[in-house]
C-alpha cells in the first residue's frame, strides 16, 4: 500500500500550480467577459502542458494517464480554480472519441486543433443520459440538446444520439441553430436545436458511455476536491486574521468546531477521491458508473458544505464577487449537478447495490 | 388559547384582499418574481410604496400620531400575509422599517415634520450607514468620526454592505462622537445628505452578479446639528432599537410559506427526467414537506410574539429567533428551487434586470432564470441584519443566559 505521488505525477501537479498561478480575480473577470468567456490561445496551453494527451490511450497518440493520473490533475486544477474546462471540453470528448475508436479526431482534440462541446442532455430530461430525444435519418440530425458546455467556444459538437450512437456535427452546419447563455461558473452553455442537421455517426455502446459518464463523474469529485481544499485554506486563514471583539475570530470556540467539522469532510472527501480511483483497475464496466456515482454525491456535498461554510465566515466579504471562494463555490455548484447531483447519484449508487 | 379572527380582522382582510386585486400593477408583481437580489430595484419597488402611500397604507408600522396607519399587530400580519400572498414586493426597509421608527421614537417634532412624510411619499430614498470595513458583527467597534465644526458635523470614515445607496438621498449613521468613553456610549446616530462633495459610492458586486450593495466613503460630509437623531452618545441606544426592527418587525413566515407553495406547484410540473413529475418523487416530496413543517411553525411561533406585543410584553431577542430561523429556511427553499430546475437551475445571465423588455429569454422554465442568482444572494440572509452568529450569542446570553 502507498499514497505517495510518483515523480511524474508530483511533476505534473507542480506544473499545473505553475501555469495557474496565485487566484487572480481581475484577470478572471476580464477572461470571462471577453467572446466565449475563455481564451483558445490559453487552450493551446492547456494541450502544450500535455493535461489533454493524459486522458487518451497511447494507441491513439495519447498519454495514456490513470484514473489516479488524471484524479490528480483534477484536484489540481480545482486547487488553482482553474477557469479551463479541462474537464467538460477536453476529457469528455477525448473519452466519447476513444469509445468510439476515432483516433483521427481523437488526434486533433489532444492537440488541441480542434475543441469540441459535448450535447448529451434534453430538455425535460434532467439528468438522464438515454438520448430519446435526438434521431439520425441517414447522416441528419433532428431533436433538442440543452447545458452543452462550451459550446460557444467549440469547433464541433458531439451529440448523443438515440440507438446508442455519437454524432460528429460541425458547429456552423446547416439545421444547427444554437442559443448560447451564461452559467453559474461564468463559462457558457448552450441549447441547440438540431433539424436535419447533417452528421458523421458512430456506434456508441451504452456500456462504453456509461464508462464515461463514471470517469467524468469521479474527475469531477476531484476537481470538487481542490476546489474544498482552496475554500478551506482561505478560511482558515481568513478567521486567523478578521478581528472582531478584540480577537480573531478563527479563536471563537463556534467557529472552530465547524471548521474542524470541515476539515474531517475534506479529508474524508480526498479518501474517497483516491479509493476510488485506485478501484479503476479492478472494477467492471458495470459497477464503475455506480462507484464512481457514491464518490460524487459523496466529495460534491463536502465541497459544497464547505463552499457555504466559507462564504457565511467571510461575512460580508463572502458575498461579493472579488473573492476566490466565491468562485470556487459556483464551479462546485456545476461540478456538483453534473451527470446527476447528489440526490441522481445517490440514487444510481444505492439502487445497483 | 384560540387562533381565531375577529369579525373586524376577517372584514380588514376582505378590504386588504379586494385592494390588492384591484391596486397591485400586474408588471410590479412580475418584477418581484423576477428578482434575483434580496431587494426590489425602486423601479419596482417605489412604484408599489407609491400606490400603497396613496391608499394611506404605506406606514404601517408606524403610530398614527407619525402618519401611520395605527393599525394593530394582528391587522399588520394580515396585511403582510395578504401581501405575500398577492406576490407583492417587499417594500424597501430602510426609510420605512428602519429610520422611519427611530424618527418616530426618538426624534424632535422638527425632524418628523421635516422626514417623515417624505419616507411615506417616497420621495427621499434611505440607506443605512451601520457596518464599517473593520466592524461588522462587533458594531459597536465602528471607526467613523463625527467632529462639530459650528453648527454642522464633519464626518470622516467608511461605511460597507450599504444597500441602495446608489439610489438613495439620505444615508443615517452610526459614528463616533466620542471616543474617549466606553466604545458604545461614544457613539450617535447623525441622518447625512448623500448629494455632496464628501460623499462617494463605490459599488460591489455580490457573487451571483448584482449590485445591491456599496461602500460609502464619508470624507469631510458635512450634515446639520439638527439633523443628529437624540443626544451625542445616545446612538446605541438607538442601533438597538433598529436593529430589533429590523432583525423582528416584519413577518417571514407568510412569505416563507408562499414560496414552499410555489415549489409545490413547480415540483408537480417539472419532469423528473424518467417518469413522471419531480412532485411524484418521495425525496423531493419529503424535502418539501421538512420546509414546510418548518415554515408553518415558524408562523405560530411569530404569531405567538405577535400575541405578546399586542398585550404589550416586549418581544426583544424573540426577533431573533425569528431571525435565525426565517433566514435559514429561506436558503433551504432556494437551494431545492435550483435543484428542481436541474441543469437548466445552472444558467446565471449576467444582463440585468430580468424583467421588462430588455431581459434575456429563460433557458427552460422561467424561474429558471433567477434560480442561482437568488441562491447566491440568499446566502446574503445569514449575515445581514446580523449574522447567524451574532443572533445565536443574543439568544445564548439575553433568553438562556449562558
Amino acid at each position: 500500500m502507498n499514497f505517495d505521488l510518483n515523480e511524474d505525477q508530483q511533476l505534473t501537479r507542480d506544473m499545473i500550480g505553475r501555469f495557474l498561478g496565485p487566484v487572480d480575480i481581475a484577470a478572471r473577470h476580464a477572461m470571462r467577459g471577453a467572446e466565449g468567456g475563455y481564451s483558445r490561445a490559453r487552450w493551446q496551453d492547456v494541450a502544450d502542458l500535455g493535461l489533454l494527451a493524459l486522458a487518451a490511450p497511447e494507441a491513439m497518440g495519447g498519454i495514456g494517464g490513470t484514473m489516479v493520473d488524471l484524479a490528480l490533475v483534477a484536484e489540481a486544477l480545482g486547487k488553482g480554480i482553474a477557469i479551463d474546462p479541462w474537464l467538460e471540453n477536453g476529457v469528455l470528448p477525448i473519452r466519447l472519441g476513444t469509445a468510439i475508436g476515432n483516433s483521427a479526431l481523437v488526434g486533433e482534440l489532444v492537440a488541441g486543433a480542434q475543441l469540441a462541446a459535448v450535447a448529451f442532455a434534453e430538455p425535460g430530461r434532467r439528468y438522464e443520459t438515454e438520448a430519446l430525444g435526438t434521431k439520425a435519418e441517414g447522416a441528419q440530425l433532428t431533436g433538442a440538446k440543452t447545458f452543452v458546455l462550451g459550446a460557444l467556444l467549440a469547433d464541433t459538437l458531439l451529440v448523443t444520439v438515440a440507438g446508442d450512437k455519437l454524432a460528429n456535427v460541425a458547429k456552423g452546419a446547416t439545421g444547427v441553430v444554437r442559443q448560447d447563455y451564461p452559467v453559474i461558473d461564468g463559462s457558457n452553455a448552450a441549447t441547440i436545436d438540431l433539424h436535419r442537421a447533417p452528421a458523421e455517426l458512430f456506434e456508441l455502446p451504452e456500456a462504453k458511455f456509461r464508462r464515461v459518464i463514471g470517469d467524468i463523474r469521479l474527475l469531477a469529485a476531484a476537481e470538487m476536491l481542490g476546489l474544498a481544499q482552496t475554500m478551506f485554506d482561505d478560511t482558515l486563514a481568513y478567521v486567523g486574521e478578521r478581528q472582531q471583539f478584540g480577537a480573531a475570530i478563527g479563536s471563537f470556540q463556534a467557529l472552530q468546531h465547524r471548521l474542524v467539522e470541515c476539515y474531517a469532510a475534506l479529508e474524508q472527501a480526498r479518501s474517497m477521491v483516491l479509493h476510488t480511483a485506485m478501484l479503476d483497475p479492478t472494477t467492471d464496466n458495470a459497477n464503475w458508473p455506480r462507484i464512481t456515482a457514491g464518490a460524487k454525491a459523496f466529495v460534491g456535498e463536502a465541497a459544497t458544505r464547505i463552499g457555504l461554510e466559507a462564504v457565511q465566515m467571510h461575512g460580508g466579504m463572502g458575498q461579493t464577487d472579488e473573492l476566490a471562494i466565491g468562485h470556487a463555490l459556483k464551479r462546485v455548484m456545476l461540478l456538483d449537478k453534473l451527470f446527476g447531483d447528489q440526490d441522481h447519484c445517490l440514487r444510481s449508487f444505492a439502487r445497483a447495490a | 388559547m384560540d387562533l381565531d379572527l375577529t369579525q373586524d380582522e376577517m372584514d380588514f382582510r376582505e378590504e386588504v384582499r379586494d385592494f390588492l386585486r384591484t391596486s397591485l400593477p400586474p408588471q410590479v408583481r412580475d418584477g418581484a418574481k423576477r428578482t434575483p437580489g434580496v431587494f426590489v430595484e425602486p423601479d419596482i419597488g417605489l412604484v408599489w410604496h407609491r400606490i400603497l402611500s396613496d391608499k394611506g397604507w404605506v406606514a404601517y408600522h408606524w403610530p398614527a400620531d407619525c402618519g401611520g396607519t395605527g393599525w394593530t399587530p394582528m391587522q399588520r400580519y394580515i396585511f403582510e400575509k395578504e401581501c405575500a400572498i398577492a406576490g407583492a414586493p417587499a417594500l424597501s426597509v430602510l426609510g420605512l422599517r428602519l429610520v422611519g421608527p427611530v424618527i418616530c421614537a426618538f426624534g424632535t417634532q422638527e425632524q418628523k415634520d421635516r422626514f417623515l412624510p417624505a419616507i411615506r411619499a417616497g420621495t427621499d430614498y434611505w440607506c443605512q450607514g451601520y457596518s464599517e470595513p473593520q466592524s461588522g458583527s462587533d458594531l459597536a467597534s465602528l471607526r467613523t468620526r463625527a467632529r462639530r465644526d459650528g453648527d454642522e458635523y464633519v464626518v470622516d470614515g467608511s461605511k460597507i454592505w450599504t444597500t441602495h445607496a446608489h439610489h438613495a438621498n439620505w444615508i443615517f449613521c452610526l459614528v463616533r462622537t466620542d471616543g474617549e468613553v466606553k466604545k458604545q456610549a461614544g457613539i450617535s446616530f447623525l441622518l447625512v445628505p448623500m448629494d455632496q462633495p464628501g460623499v462617494t459610492v463605490s459599488p460591489i458586486i455580490t457573487m451571483a452578479g448584482d449590485h445591491e450593495v456599496n461602500q460609502v466613503f464619508l470624507d469631510g460630509a458635512r450634515t446639520s446639528i439638527d439633523n443628529r437623531i437624540g443626544e451625542e452618545g445616545q446612538g446605541w441606544t438607538i442601533a438597538k432599537f433598529l436593529l430589533e426592527n429590523e432583525r423582528g418587525g416584519s413577518f417571514h413566515a407568510p412569505r416563507l410559506i408562499r414560496a414552499i407553495d410555489h415549489l409545490e406547484q413547480l415540483a408537480g410540473v417539472a419532469p423528473s427526467g424518467h417518469n413522471g413529475t419531480l412532485g411524484g418523487d418521495i425525496q423531493i416530496a419529503i424535502r418539501i414537506a421538512r420546509l414546510r413543517l418548518e415554515a408553518e411553525a415558524l408562523e405560530t411561533t411569530e404569531l405567538r410574539i405577535l400575541a405578546d406585543i399586542a398585550k404589550g410584553r416586549p418581544a426583544g431577542p424573540q426577533t431573533s429567533l425569528v431571525k435565525l430561523l426565517s433566514s435559514e429556511i429561506h436558503q433551504r427553499i432556494d437551494g431545492l428551487v435550483m435543484d428542481l430546475h436541474g441543469y437548466d437551475g445552472l444558467q446565471l445571465p449576467t444582463a440585468r434586470p430580468l424583467y421588462g423588455n430588455e431581459a434575456p429569454p429563460a433557458i427552460g422554465d422561467d424561474d429558471a432564470q433567477v434560480a442561482a442568482a437568488r441562491y447566491l444572494n440568499s446566502r446574503a440572509w445569514t449575515v445581514f441584519g446580523g449574522s447567524s452568529e451574532v443572533q445565536k450569542n443574543i439568544i445564548a446570553k439575553t433568553v438562556l443566559r449562558l
